[in-house]
């Protein structure tokens, strides 16, 4: 009798298990990568990168971990790279830099001076850009980052292209985009002054350069010459939202991220300044972690400050599950149990960047014929050459190299979901509430507002800079 | 403290004895021979000549952050070591001397060897502009007033000065060059940081010996008894933070040409006060402080929490918290070991390791009486 019910059990573990497997073994259609030539089976591909994790990054960099986590999780039980496990763990592939300078260099001279040396590398801040550019070119190890300044990705005469690789637009060129859709709805935006409000540093400065301003003032857009910054610890802003508005803003502009955009929303309502002033940002003003920070305060209509926000949306989002590569993102979020905090920005290029590692190493490897003779400037090559769709989230080109930052934009506004979920909410009365744990969420969307579309090449000296 | 302890039966018997930086001739051997090894160590590292792999090239950028770092923090040393005064605007002293220096290179040409000491002196002289309020104040107000530059000097940088400094942006620095010498590479720039921070080390402890530095002793232990003895306690109150700043300009001159790019991220509030913290771990007062303290603290943040501790509690954490996300607990532990540790060791080591390292030399040359 026991035997038996040790082989019964064993039979319901088997067919429990069996399709699992059986599934997990091959990508789905619509991943399509470049076939294997060489069979990397036994070997491992390192995913390394350093940021803030820790810092006023935190809220954004966080889901990235798990992104990574459960994109790598993924690809590896569907045979990885050629049979290569893809790898990433705390410490030896991946370190916290507390958003401080020294502990950046101190992670990259460790990954920089391991035998062999990565062949990629990732990094998430401009700060952290800026000061590698030049160290990355030197040790010939290129690097992916989500989106960058103008002198992290091109120097200081913002002429040479380096060794860094952005997936979204540059910072200038999001608001130069930005300026062009205010342009073109005159009715949404009559008047429009813009007021820079942003996070000092080389990231929260990036957008606000003479070049944007040129071509914002050529499109019949104002930026004031008087910008005002705010540290992320800062938790009162209001002189800093006045002065914007005393000098004629009815658009504030901000390029921060997390809690800085939701405070900008929080200070137009408590100044009472709803419906004057309209709040606008760069890509991660899109970003979850703003759709739940700005729940603190809520509008006249109930609903979060957050709605209503517009700014750049350069990749696919979560609520395009049409897309095959989002319904999988989401299909895996829902999988690993992920909060609706770490479905944000960073954990679907998390995603992104897995798969662009499988489909770089694949051609790589296909090209010089083992992993062991992949070298960042091989890996660089391919990188200048390849036209891919990583999930579909975004197309990875650099045009042959003759670019660092992918151009491709659109402009998205953040709403919360109504109550049957099938668009956005008008007032709280008609949202959808989700309860996590003891709490209540409303649920930010975005909804585009223009298709793709290249944004303004704002370089100095770049094709749309006003002469 | 140990200058007056010494094994039985050595005793001075001239002045240049008694005042030599090394009494005996094992003190000397021990500290010349770990000069020189110290001056070896780029020559076994993959990039050195040898193309010996013995030492990790990474260990090269670590011993020079550290280097600059206890030229910086020495500085402070004199400040607050010695003179018992304080400052919170050491790293924008250090970004003066940054900028300085990288302006006089990028726009009037000058080599590092002429803009090295210059931009020393000129950050000595914006220290003792800041240095005045010690005259009137003291203390916790005496450390407002030093926080003011720390708001005034970047902000300064950022802004009115922006056409010279790049403002927010970062600014690229030219490889120091000697002739037809090139320092370009981490390990030939090793030759040029730490003997320099070692002769900044001789220098702070010579200076402590001299009319000036005993000056600064007695205005820190009492600064009225010092000035009923004659001595100008504001002159000399002055020259420290003028000394300090010194200090703290040719670390950031250093700092600028080792990175080959500058930026104002990098000498933030937070650097002063990680300064400060490094001297206080190390020991104040003490002129092998700074070098305890900071390699203390450097070791600890950038390569024995991140390197070897995360990865090890990475493995067993997770499953000892199952309740919090295990992709996130390893990841954001560097700041909680840090801060951990720095408590306890304050509580166990108030007066700071170079005190420590004090005890334990006197203990070793009266052995087998040290118990």
């Amino acid at each position: 009798m026991r035997k038996l019910v040790l082989f019964l059990l064993i039979a319901v573990l088997a067919l429990g298990v069996v399709p699992t497997l059986a599934q997990g073994e091959t990508f789905p259609d619509f991943i399509q990568h470049t076939a294997c030539e060489v069979d990397l089976t036994g070997q491992t591909i390192p995913i390394y990168h350093l940021g803030d994790l820790s810092g006023s990054y935190a809220f954004i960099t966080q889901p990235l971990l798990a992104g990574l986590s459960d994109a790598i999780a993924y690809y590896n039980a569907r045979g990885g790279v050629c049979g290569a496990t893809l790898k990433s763990d705390v410490g030896t592939e991946y370190r916290d830099t507390a958003g401080n300078r020294e502990e950046a260099q101190a992670a990259y001279d460790f990954f920089s001076t391991l035998d062999p040396k990565p062949d990629l590398l990732v990094l998430y801040a401009s700060a952290d850009a800026e000061l590698l550019r030049a160290q990355v070119a030197e040790d010939e190890i290129p690097a992916l980052i989500s989106a960058g300044s103008v002198p992290g990705l091109y120097g200081e005469d913002a002429a040479t292209p380096g060794w860094i690789y952005a997936s979204n637009p540059l910072y200038a060129d999001q608001l130069g985009s930005f300026c062009q859709f205010v342009a073109g709805n005159a009715e949404m935006y009559p008047e429009p002054t813009i007021g820079y409000i942003s996070w000092p540093g080389a990231f929260g400065e990036a957008a606000y350069t003479p070049e944007t301003i040129s071509y914002c003032a050529a499109q019949g857009v104002t930026i004031l010459d008087t910008p005002e910054y705010f540290l992320p610890t800062a938790t009162d802003i209001t002189t800093n939202v006045q002065n914007l508005v005393d000098a004629g803003a009815n658009i504030l502009y901000t390029n921060s991220l997390a809690s800085g955009p939701a405070l900008v929303a929080k200070t137009i309502i408590d100044l009472g300044l709803e419906g004057e002033v309209k709040l606008a940002g760069v890509n991660w003003a899109l970003d979850t972690s703003v759709g739940l920070l700005g729940q603190r305060t809520l509008g006249a209509t109930g609903l979060p400050s957050t709605n209503g926000l517009v700014a750049s949306l350069p990749f696919a989002w979560w609520t395009e599950r049409q897309n095959p590569g989002i319904a999988l993102i989401n299909e895996q979020a829902d999988a690993n149990q992920r909060q609706p905090q770490a479905r944000n920005i960073a954990y679907l290029l998390g995603w992104g960047i897995v798969d662009t590692y499988t489909e770089l190493y694949i051609q790589t490897v296909n090209r010089v014929g083992s992993l062991d003779a992949v070298t960042g400037a091989e890996m660089k090559t391919t990188i200048e050459g390849i036209s891919y769709s990583p999930l579909g989230l975004y197309n990875f080109d650099y045009q042959g190299g003759s670019t660092r930052a992918l151009p491709d934009n659109r402009i998205a506004m953040m709403a919360y979901l109504n109550a049957e979920g099938t668009g956005p909410a008008t007032s709280a009365a008609d949202a959808m509430l989700l309860d996590v744990g003891d709490q209540k969420f409303f649920v930010p969307i975005a909804i585009p507002l223009t298709d793709f579309a290249a944004a303004p090449d704002l370089r100095p000296g770049g094709a749309d800079v006003p002469q | 403290m140990s200058a007056n302890i010494r094994p039985a039966g050595v005793l001075d018997t001239d002045y240049a004895q008694d005042i030599a930086l090394n009494r005996t001739r094992t003190d000397k051997l021990i500290s010349n021979g770990l000069l020189v090894l110290l001056l070896l160590v780029p020559l076994f590292s993959i990039e050195g000549p040898l193309g010996l792999s013995i030492i990790p090239q990474s260990w090269i950028g670590l011993i020079m952050r550290i280097a600059i770092f206890v030229i910086a923090v020495q500085g402070l040393n004199i400040l607050i070591g010695y003179t018992g005064q304080i400052s919170l605007g050491h790293a924008a002293f250090m970004a003066v001397g940054a900028y300085s220096a990288a302006f006089m290179a990028r726009e009037l040409g000058f080599s590092f060897w002429v803009a090295l000491p210059v931009a020393a002196l000129f950050t000595g002289l914006i220290g003792l502009i800041f240095g005045l309020p010690s005259l009137r104040v003291k203390g916790f107000y005496l450390a407002m007033a030093t926080l003011a530059a720390q708001f005034i000097i970047p902000w300064l940088l950022r802004y009115p000065l922006e056409p010279y400094t790049n403002g927010s942006r970062p600014l690229d620095v030219p490889f120091p060059t000697l002739g037809p010498l090139s320092f370009a590479s981490e390990n030939a720039m090793f030759y040029i940081v730490v003997p320099m921070a070692v002769l900044l080390m001789l220098a702070a402890r010579n200076i402590m010996r001299t009319r000036v530095g005993r000056a600064f002793i007695s205005i820190r232990d009492n600064d009225l008894a010092a000035e009923l003895l004659g001595i100008n306690v504001f002159t000399y109150k002055l020259q420290a933070f003028f000394l300090s700043a010194l200090y703290a300009g040719i670390a950031g001159v250093l700092l600028a040409y080792n990175d080959n790019s500058l930026s104002l991220d990098k000498f933030t509030l937070r650097l002063s006060i990680e300064f400060l913290a490094m001297l206080v771990i190390g020991g104040a007062g003490f002129p092998l402080g700074p070098l305890f303290g900071v390699s203390f603290v450097v070791l600890l943040t950038q390569d024995i929490i991140p390197a070897r501790i995360v990865p090890v509690l990475g493995q067993w954490l997770p499953g000892l918290l199952p309740f919090i996300d295990p992709i996130n607990i390893a990841s954001s532990l560097s700041p909680l070991l840090f801060g951990s540790i720095l408590v306890v060791f304050l509580i166990l080591n108030p007066r700071g390791l170079a005190y420590r390292w004090e005890i334990f030399k006197i203990a070793w040359k009266i052995r087998p009486y040290s118990h």
